[in-house]
């Protein structure tokens, strides 16, 4: 192995008190535990930082490699009390010497974790004048600038993340950028380009999988799609995002069964209201009234506690609403409020939805059309235009955009891709 | 099925998890590329029988692989260009002047199973081999600007990757069936190896990250240990890297190929008589913004990492530079003279806590090997055959090891190197305790081969025991 270092970085506890050698121990240990480290789990990694956390209190960067390990279990478990601890430790270190560059960078994982876009913009801007050559710096800020629409920058950050360093990260990040701009054939290509360069950690590979699957199942290959989750599955197996991606391909095909037992698998490893809305469907489309009620009821549960956490924006939520018409004003309340943290296609396709559900139609087009700038091959956006258009009287366009969105895929959700074939037929 | 246990049990989870969680792209970030790193670099020439006008150059990637890591196992990147840099011109001034390519392709093969290989394979064809990978090699001479593609060995087989060692049932006589017949000779005279491999590394990293805390009064180790035959002769020394497999890329070349005269240099004076060499990883750079009048998405390979000496420089440099370093030339290394030139592990810790008399700053002898950071090897050292062959290299008159020779796989890189930052090749600076320094590990844990490709074979899934709770580490699993 590259093993002087490992010697020299034996010293690192001494270097501590010395100034000119602190800057060589934050690089030496990087290396030397990675690599050691390199097969063990992320709760293993979780089990040697807190003891060598413990051991030697004083020495930083076993905190941020504790602060590390903890973002990775979040991302794993979706467990966010692991993200608060992650803080806490980047704020400790932070406290303790305010250039620690490992924390700063750190710091801006947890910013965007939390939907505070504006920060992680902030710091990732002020990180790529600091190390203009380090590609993670780049690729926070693209992504500070993805979630606040801001595209063109967004593709500039990620340019020069993926010229300084093509890897996995910055594959998968270009990749879904020409997803976006309407490129899906590319997206998939770069995708595998990500999945292929691979990571130390297993799920940082499962993602871009799951990812994949999402491309090929927008795009109607939904075979192809339930490939790339099962691929996910051997690389992180019980992967909740990978077992919803399974149970949508399932759905895809009319395997309610099949889907339903994947998405309770997913909502057992992560209940999220976007897997209870997916079983509701499931259950109706499969006669099972009173398990969908269940779900339904959850879902409600959720938002309830939501509300109780002063939870204002989620357009998820807004979304779940809108497709079910269920309690559609505080739809609208929750996307117009995402709007304020966020102006990314997505959420535009939110707040349209959230309009046209509550009658706004002229509003609801002017955000879809936003929504809609790059012709992304989302083939809810193509359905949701459509419904409005339908509504402000624009019936051949509306025609053609629920073609287009039937053509991307089929079946492209369980409940509204029947429902846009209903309101095409009455078009025509 | 909706009690109230299970509600609360949701509830609890999403106290947890923001209902938003799921709702923004979260990308990884990457803290280690595991396919590209290159772990050691060996250049060394041929030890085999017959063979000592060829130069052998090896590289290893991805380092602790647990050989019972089914049923995926270990492959090479499709996506990455594997590269051996050669600097022969120019007083080896870092600059490539003959470039060894190699690119991998994956095929997976029809198969009944999830299992990547399935039951008794019979050899490097068989069917039955279902994640089967094979190379091209480019071969480019940047003087001429002309580059040779091979895809066949001599004889016409493809390049095939060697499968993993699963054990005696899948995968019988291993090294007979599929290790060795994985050597290809090519039309050219070269030969080749791909495949997985015992990790020729040794080291006692336990006891090192453990606060230099060796096995013997630390960090000197008494003669009595400081021997040339046999791992683990310090009692309790532990070979932190035993049992570990690494995939390796290898290639066996006639010297003549690679000096820039085309002879094979027999005086050391002559300025072709000294080569240079890297290994380096390369991934290509994508368009990030789809446009019309730009339709190539793919651009140009980025160099993205890179690997010389053992000593490598690169945690030498600090992590706001790191991907600057690693996509950089040997070329323009005197850039990072400043963090080599001064080692605070020879001040800091070698004179500063034991107490050793060390070169004051700044070290050209380490600068001399390390800037630019690549392996010099004088062509015109006769191999020293395997029997004579000393761990210390030219410590103990062994001219062909690490740092004149290049580098074997049985050169103590560790030893030397803790020997060398103590300052044992300056005048004045080789005497005791600084020429006796040392881990104890003093061998590899299984016997090196004396014939192409020289490593060890892999140590087998079904052998490979975790039972007593080392993970592998200091358990030699054999064949």
């Amino acid at each position: 192995m590259k093993i002087l270092l490992i010697l020299l970085a034996s010293s690192s506890v001494y270097a501590q008190s010395v100034g000119a050698a602190d800057r060589l121990h934050q690089a030496f240990e990087d290396r030397i535990l990675t690599e050691s480290t390199a097969s063990m789990k992320t709760d293993e990694h979780i089990s040697m930082y807190e003891t060598l956390v413990k051991a030697q209190p004083e020495v930083l960067h076993y905190q941020n490699l504790l602060a590390g390990a903890y973002i990775q279990k979040v991302r794993e478990s979706m467990d966010y009390s692991y993200l608060d601890r992650a803080s806490q430790i980047l704020n400790n270190v932070l406290a303790a010497d305010s250039k620690n560059y490992e924390a700063a960078r750190l710091r801006t994982e947890i910013a965007l974790e939390r939907h505070d876009f504006k920060s992680a913009a902030e710091y990732s801007l002020a990180l790529t004048q600091w190390a203009p050559n380090d590609s993670w710096n780049w690729g926070t800020l693209g992504d500070a600038y993805i979630e606040t629409g801001n595209y063109d920058k967004a593709a500039e950050a990620y340019q020069r993340m993926v010229s300084l360093r093509p890897d996995l990260s910055s594959y998968n990040r270009a990749a879904w950028f020409r997803f976006i701009y309407n490129d899906p054939d590319n997206a998939v290509k770069i995708m595998q380009l990500a999945i292929n360069s691979g990571s130390a950690m297993a799920e940082n590979t499962a993602w871009c999988e799951v990812e994949l699957g999402k491309i090929l199942l927008k795009t109607g290959k939904v075979k192809e799609a339930a490939q790339a989750y099962q691929a996910a599955l051997r690389y992180f197996p019980n992967y909740h995002s990978a077992l919803a991606g399974l149970a949508q391909t399932a759905a895809a095909q009319g395997d309610w069964k099949s889907a339903i037992l994947n998405m309770k698998a997913a909502q057992a490893a992560t209940p999220l209201p976007d897997y209870s809305a997916a079983l509701y469907d499931y259950y109706a489309a499969d006669g099972e009234t009173k398990e969908a009620e269940k779900q339904k009821e959850m879902i409600f549960v959720i938002d309830q506690v939501g509300q109780a956490a002063k939870e204002k924006a989620n357009r998820n939520m807004s979304i779940i609403y809108s497709d079910h018409d269920w309690n559609v004003s505080r739809a609208l309340e929750l996307a117009k409020n995402e709007l304020e943290v966020r102006g990314d296609i997505y959420t535009y396709d939110a707040l349209a939805w959230a309009l046209y559900k509550n009658k706004e139609f002229g509003e609801a087009d002017a955000a879809m059309k936003k929504a809609m700038q790059f012709k992304t091959p989302e083939p809810a956006f193509y359905y949701h235009a459509g419904l409005i258009a339908a509504a402000l009287g624009r019936k051949e366009e509306a025609r053609d955009l629920l073609k287009k969105a039937l053509e991307l895929n089929p079946r492209f959700d369980a409940r509204q891709a029947s429902l846009a074939g209903i309101a095409l037929k009455d078009l025509s | 099925m909706f009690t109230n246990a299970r509600r609360f049990a949701a509830l609890a989870g999403l106290l947890c998890a923001p209902a938003f969680a799921a709702s923004h792209r979260n990308g990884p970030l990457l803290l280690e590329d595991q396919t590209a790193n290159l772990n050691d670099l060996y250049v060394f020439r041929s030890y085999e029988t017959g063979r000592s006008n060829y130069l052998v150059m090896s590289m290893s990637v991805q380092g602790f692989q647990n050989p019972d890591n089914g049923p995926s196992y270990y492959k090479f990147s499709d996506s990455v260009l594997y590269r051996f840099n050669i600097n022969n011109q120019r007083g080896l001034d870092g600059n490539p002047d003959l470039q060894i390519d190699f690119v991998f392709q994956t095929q997976l093969r029809p198969n009944p199973t999830f299992v990547s290989y399935f039951g008794a394979l019979k050899g490097i064809d068989d069917p039955g081999i279902f994640l089967y990978q094979t190379y091209v090699i480019v071969i480019r001479n940047l003087a001429t600007n002309t580059a040779t593609y091979i895809y066949n060995d001599a004889n016409g087989h493809p390049l095939s990757v060697a499968p993993p060692n699963l054990g005696p049932k899948s995968t019988p006589a291993y090294e007979a069936t599929f290790g060795h017949p994985s050597v290809f000779t090519l039309a050219n005279g070269m030969r080749v190896f791909a495949g997985p491999r015992d990790d020729a590394f040794y080291f006692d990293s336990g006891a090192t990250f453990d606060t230099l805390n060796f096995r013997a009064p630390a960090p000197v180790i008494p003669s009595s240990a400081d021997t040339n035959a046999g791992g683990g002769t310090y009692p309790n020394a532990v070979d932190g890297f035993a049992g570990y497999n690494i995939s390796l890329i290898s290639v066996e070349v006639p010297i003549g190929m690679l000096t820039s005269d085309g002879t094979v240099p027999t005086n050391t004076a002559n300025a072709d008589a000294h080569i240079g060499v890297w290994a380096s990883t390369h991934r290509q750079i994508v368009t990030v913004r789809p446009s019309p009048a730009d339709p190539i998405s793919y651009g140009n390979y980025v160099q993205v990492d890179r690997v010389g000496n053992p000593l490598t420089v690169e945690a030498l440099i600090p992590l706001p530079m790191k991907d600057y370093w690693n996509r950089s030339a040997p070329a323009q290394d005197a850039q990072f003279a400043q963090y080599i030139g001064n080692p605070y592990f020879a001040t800091g810790v070698l004179n500063g806590v034991f107490g050793l008399k060390v070169p004051p700053a700044p070290r050209n002898d380490l600068l001399g090997v390390f800037v630019p950071d690549i392996m010099r090897v004088d062509l015109t050292i006769p191999p020293t055959p395997p029997a004579s062959q000393n761990r210390l290299g030219p410590l103990a008159g062994d001219n062909a090891g690490w740092p004149f020779g290049g580098r074997r796989p049985i050169d103590d890189v560790v030893d030397i190197g803790f020997r060398a930052l103590a300052g044992v090749l300056v005048n004045g600076y080789g005497v005791a305790p600084n020429n006796q320094l040392g881990d104890g590990v003093n061998s590899n844990d299984v016997p090196l081969q004396n014939v192409f490709p020289f490593h060890a074979a892999p140590h087998a899934g079904y052998l490979h025991s975790q039972a007593n709770g080392t993970n592998g580490k200091g358990t030699p699993t054999g064949n």
